[in-house]
């Protein structure tokens, strides 16, 4: 390693990083600070370290049972929803990247061109299309369209990440005996695990953080997702800032862990050395 | 066991026909190598022996069967392939073992035979390592053993040894020939490299443009090509080739290349007669051409003057490439000659081993 001198263009270049991490990192350090803090002490000390160390604020998110309730909530629409995504998307891209149809690049481009259509534009539709089918207020409801709004970058993503795959080691399975789907599920499916992987972590930050559709979609109090929740919280105890910061670090935390767990699938090189080194 | 019979093959890729009405029978227990230039339609062939392609028209045969709607895994075959695509999620053993899991055969049957082909190949303490964990030649052995594994009637194998540096290849190839030797199952091997297909094939196909050029064994491909592509694909380094009038003169026949005539040998007087007055293609090899006094004694009424361009001395042999009037001569001289380059030097061609070709169809008179 060789030392950077410390020229004015260097110095400057990481103030600038330095201010930017600190600016991404301090919502952070806000949130844990304060969700340590009683309603008491956030009013007299708002950016120290807090005296006390009370768990106050957390017990208070967790009384009541509604908090439970929209974690609930937000697990299994999320989990749901990825996990269909992840079902329909490797089968399409699949089929995109492996076998030979009439207009299949047609189809491949249009479905990527939906990637850029803002959810917004597609509410008052999507309303009208959930009350006729009788889904409104349904978690099903909600899984459809977060499905729906998941899948043109999934199946972009898988893909690609399929395409890349050597046509060698498919064409070799196919003469060991494999079928077409025995090929996707042992053999193409195993070695995409990093892009699965990066597709689940995109996804489920995606739907756990998503609150339009949560918002117009689950009205009903016993739908409510986190996000929903939590922007009720802040307006139910508008003064209690500690108790919403709890509540959002406990759901900023969640899929921190995921991320956390996920990471190590993110290096790459699961196919390195099964062609020509 | 099984031989294998391509019938008026013809493959299509769009418009183009790559495969052009291919007819080869190759014997049980036969080593055939299918060779060509780049693009030739080697491996097209090759895929839909295996039935990785579709055939346009025509049929295949392995054992006494049609194979055109048969499924691979029931043809009898076994891939080895260029970049040896095995599977990298997989360790050695398991490589090996995914065919046979897949044809729902016994565990003990499997493990006996993995650990039998294992010791073969010598990759026993190999088994439990993933493919990245190996090297080149490593992982070749392993995509052998995959394949041989399933006791293939017939193994087919497209450049397999292309990717490895020259002196494994060469160690390669003769593991080959005595796993061959030992096995026995039919063998269809792609190569574009002549020398692989000398060494190892016990018959050769040249292939040029989706065409069979000719089938033989290697000696004879070497010793009586068919016609100028053959003449000049096989043999490294490839024959020279000089163009001739056939001229006769006091019952004699000479061939007239401008600037130097050489006699023809009596025996194909009457190949020649035909031609007298035409334009030919003369072929010689470059261990027929000699040089030094021995070679003027017994070749002295076959002298061409040439300039020396370049010597290589490769230690067991000298290699001279001349130029004599238009044309580039190369020469296979024994170890120890001398000769200066830019130098003219006198160079004795053994008529006796020369090949005649027409001009217009390239196909050999002898
Ligand atoms: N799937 C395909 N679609 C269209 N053209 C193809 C396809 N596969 C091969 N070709 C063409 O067919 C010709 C023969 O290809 P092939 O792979 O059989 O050549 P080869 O003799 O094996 O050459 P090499 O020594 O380079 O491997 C080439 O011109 C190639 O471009
Ligand atoms: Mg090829």
């Amino acid at each position: 390693m060789t030392r950077n001198k410390l020229t004015p263009g260097v110095f400057l270049k990481h103030v600038v990083l330095m201010f930017m991490s600190l600016s991404a990192l301090f919502p952070i350090y806000f949130m844990v600070i304060t969700s340590f803090k009683t309603k008491e002490e956030y009013v007299y000390n708002k950016f120290n370290l807090p005296h006390s160390f009370s768990f106050e604020s957390y017990s208070q998110v967790f009384s009541g049972g509604n908090f439970i309730k929209w974690f609930a909530n937000s697990m299994l629409l999320t989990f749901s929803s990825v996990i269909v995504v992840a079902a329909i998307a490797s089968l399409a891209a699949y089929a995109f990247a492996r076998l030979r149809f009439r207009n299949k690049d047609i189809l491949l481009n249009f479905i990527i061109a939906l990637m850029v259509v803002p959810p917004v534009v597609m509410v008052i539709p999507l309303f009208n299309f959930l009350v006729d089918m009788g889904l409104i207020n349904t978690m099903y409801g909600v899984v459809i369209i977060y499905v729906g709004l998941l899948l043109p970058f999934s199946i972009f993503l898988l893909t690609s990440f399929f395409k890349s795959i050597p046509t060698s080691i498919i064409e070799a399975a196919y003469l060991d005996g494999c079928s077409t789907l025995q090929i996707l599920f042992r053999i193409i499916i195993p070695l995409s695990m990093p892009a699965f992987v990066t597709l689940t972590i995109v996804n489920v930050l995606w739907a756990w953080n998503e609150l339009m559709i949560a918002v117009i979609f689950l009205q009903d109090d016993s739908l409510k997702t986190l996000m929903v929740g939590l922007t009720a919280f802040q307006s139910r105890y508008n003064l209690n800032i500690p108790v919403t910061m709890a509540g959002l670090l406990i759901t900023t935390m969640t899929v921190l862990v995921l991320y956390i767990f996920g990471q190590r699938y993110f290096i790459k090189g699961m196919t390195a050395g099964s062609v020509k080194g | 066991m099984a031989r294998v019979v391509l019938r008026n093959v013809v493959k299509n890729f769009g418009d183009v026909r790559i495969v052009k009405n291919v007819n080869l029978e190759i014997e049980d227990k036969e080593f055939l190598v299918l060779v060509g230039p780049s693009g030739c339609g080697k491996s097209t062939t090759l895929r839909m022996v295996a039935g990785l392609e579709d055939l346009t028209s025509g049929e295949i045969i392995i054992g006494d069967r049609i194979v055109n709607d048969v499924h691979p895994k029931d043809r009898g075959i076994a891939m080895v392939f260029q970049n040896y695509a095995l599977y990298p999620h997989m360790d050695v053993y398991e490589n090996m073992a995914f065919g046979l899991k897949l044809a729902k055969m016994p565990k003990a049957e499997i493990d006996k035979r993995i650990n039998e082909v294992a010791e073969t190949l010598g990759i026993t303490e190999l088994l439990k390592r993933k493919p990245k964990e190996l090297s080149g030649g490593q992982r070749q052995r392993v995509a052998v053993g995959r394949a041989i594994v399933r006791e293939p009637d017939v193994l087919l194998m497209d450049e397999p040894l292309s990717n490895l540096d020259a002196k494994l290849r060469v160690q390669m190839r003769t593991e080959l020939i005595k796993l061959h030797n030992r096995l026995k199952n039919t063998i269809i091997y792609v190569t574009h490299d002549q020398t692989e297909a000398m060494t190892m094939g016990t018959r050769i196909v040249v292939m040029k443009d989706g065409v069979i050029q000719q089938v033989a064994a290697p000696q004879e491909i070497y010793d009586k090509p068919v016609n100028v592509f053959v003449a000049g694909f096989i043999g490294s380094p490839t024959m020279n080739f000089i163009n001739c009038r056939v001229i006769s003169d006091d019952g004699k026949i000479t061939l007239d290349a401008g600037s130097f005539r050489l006699p023809a040998p009596a025996e194909r007087f009457t190949l020649l007669e035909k031609h007298i007055n035409k334009e030919v293609l003369m072929g010689i090899r470059p261990e027929n051409i000699h040089v030094g006094e021995n070679a003027a004694q017994t070749y002295g009424d076959s002298r061409v003057e040439a300039l020396v361009e370049v010597v290589e001395q490769l230690g067991s042999e000298v290699l001279l490439y001349l130029k004599a009037d238009r044309y580039s001569l190369t020469v296979r001289a024994q170890a120890g000659t001398r000769a200066a380059t830019e130098e003219s030097i006198p160079v004795f061609i053994n008529m006796n081993k020369i090949h005649i070709f027409e001009t217009e169809t390239e196909t050999a008179l002898f």
